[in-house]
């Protein structure tokens, strides 16, 4: 008897899909680590900066622009993965895809109890769940991570609601710890 | 739908790749990719900046009664050349050590069909097609042939010892010929 998916969903990529599924995938990637070290660093700039300026900075216009200099750099630091990535991220993704686009090849993707099957015309596999580095979720797709590096995407915009609920279900039961929101 | 060469394959090559044989391949795609990612060129770059640094020692001395600036500096620069040598080229060979364990599809034994026009890899679990004007470039070496930037797997490594003795000259030609400019070639061990 033929088994049936539990999920199937179709979609051709669009520039947008692209600009967030690079997005997420950065997003997946970063250590914590290593985002609290950029706050920490940004902070103390900052603070060092206010402190240098109030010490050197008051009535001495070349010492103020230097500690506004510090305190705006401990500023970029410190917000770099929430406010300056993702620009630079999406950008990037954007004109990729222009240059791309007609590799932008539509992809199905099924979901079944143990497995996911992903066929595009170059490119088809059967993942079995256990095979997947991960998986994650965000407001705009699902990414199923075949490693730290590769992965493949299903925007939200291809699902309903209720399928969106079906594929994070079945997600979070098969991946368990391995599968992050 | 792509149109694929439907003669026969120049090669067929059945791998399993091995944590080592992965490291070793994407490490040697990496210094292949720019002049800039090789040990030995930022390590150069690393001791030209300590050389000038100290050269302008007497400079500093005749203007200043102390050279310590010239010197920290070039023991900056001497400490980064020796990170760059000895101790970044073993960094990057565990972390592409550790995305290789991570990627469980990549130590599936595959079989990989060099046509023409094309590549086929098939595994158990996967089946990937892929022009090779998919690929951004291939690079070649005494024990790997590993074509970068492709799209739906981005480093195709074919380790050489897997390939039929025979063939191995057709493939390497092969490769010579389909990327041109974008295939390089090294005979020494890299």
């Amino acid at each position: 008897m033929e088994e049936h998916a539990q999920l199937t969903v179709s979609f051709l990529p669009t520039k947008q899909d692209y600009a967030d599924y690079q997005l997420a995938a950065v997003e997946a990637a970063a250590s914590p680590k290593e985002r609290l070290a950029l706050r920490a660093v940004g902070f103390l700039m900052v603070v060092t900066g206010f402190v240098l300026c109030l010490f050197f900075g008051l009535g001495d216009p070349y010492n103020t622009l230097l500690c506004s200099l510090l305190v705006l750099a401990g500023l970029a630091v410190g917000f770099y993965h929430d406010a300056i990535q993702p620009l630079f991220v999406r950008s990037r993704a954007q004109s990729f895809f222009d240059r791309a686009q007609e590799r932008m090849t539509a992809q199905t993707l099924l979901f079944y109890e143990d497995r996911a099957e992903i066929r595009s015309d170059r490119y088809e596999a059967a993942l079995p769940y256990a095979l997947l580095y991960g998986a994650y979720e965000d407001k705009n797709l699902f990414l199923l991570r075949l490693g730290p590096w590769e992965s493949r995407y299903i925007p939200k915009r291809a699902l309903s609601g209720e399928d969106c609920e079906t594929l994070h279900r079945l997600l979070q039961e098969s991946l368990q710890e391995k599968f992050v929101r | 739908m792509p149109t694929f060469y439907e003669g026969e394959p120049i090669a067929v090559v059945q791998q399993t790749l091995t944590e080592e044989e992965y490291a070793q391949a994407a490490l040697f795609a990496d210094s292949m990719r720019a002049v800039i990612n090789r040990k030995g060129v930022r390590a150069a770059i690393c001791l030209t900046a300590a050389a000038l640094a100290l050269s302008s020692v007497p400079a500093y001395l005749n203007q200043y009664a102390t050279a310590w600036i010239p010197f920290v500096f070039a023991g900056l620069a001497l400490l980064l050349a020796a990170y760059f040598f000895f101790t970044q080229p073993k960094r990057k060979k565990a972390h592409e050590a550790a995305v290789f364990r991570e990627t469980h599809v990549l130590a599936e034994s595959v079989t990989i069909s060099v046509y023409r026009d094309s590549v086929a890899a098939e595994s158990q679990v996967e089946q990937l097609r892929a022009y090779w004007t998919d690929y951004c470039a291939c690079y070649e070496n005494r024990e790997y042939i590993v074509c970068a930037g492709g799209w739906d797997r981005n480093l195709l490594i074919l380790a050489k010892k897997n390939i039929p003795e025979e063939r191995r000259e057709a493939v390497s030609a092969h490769m010579q010929n389909t990327f041109a400019s974008k295939y390089r070639r090294v005979t020494s061990k890299r």
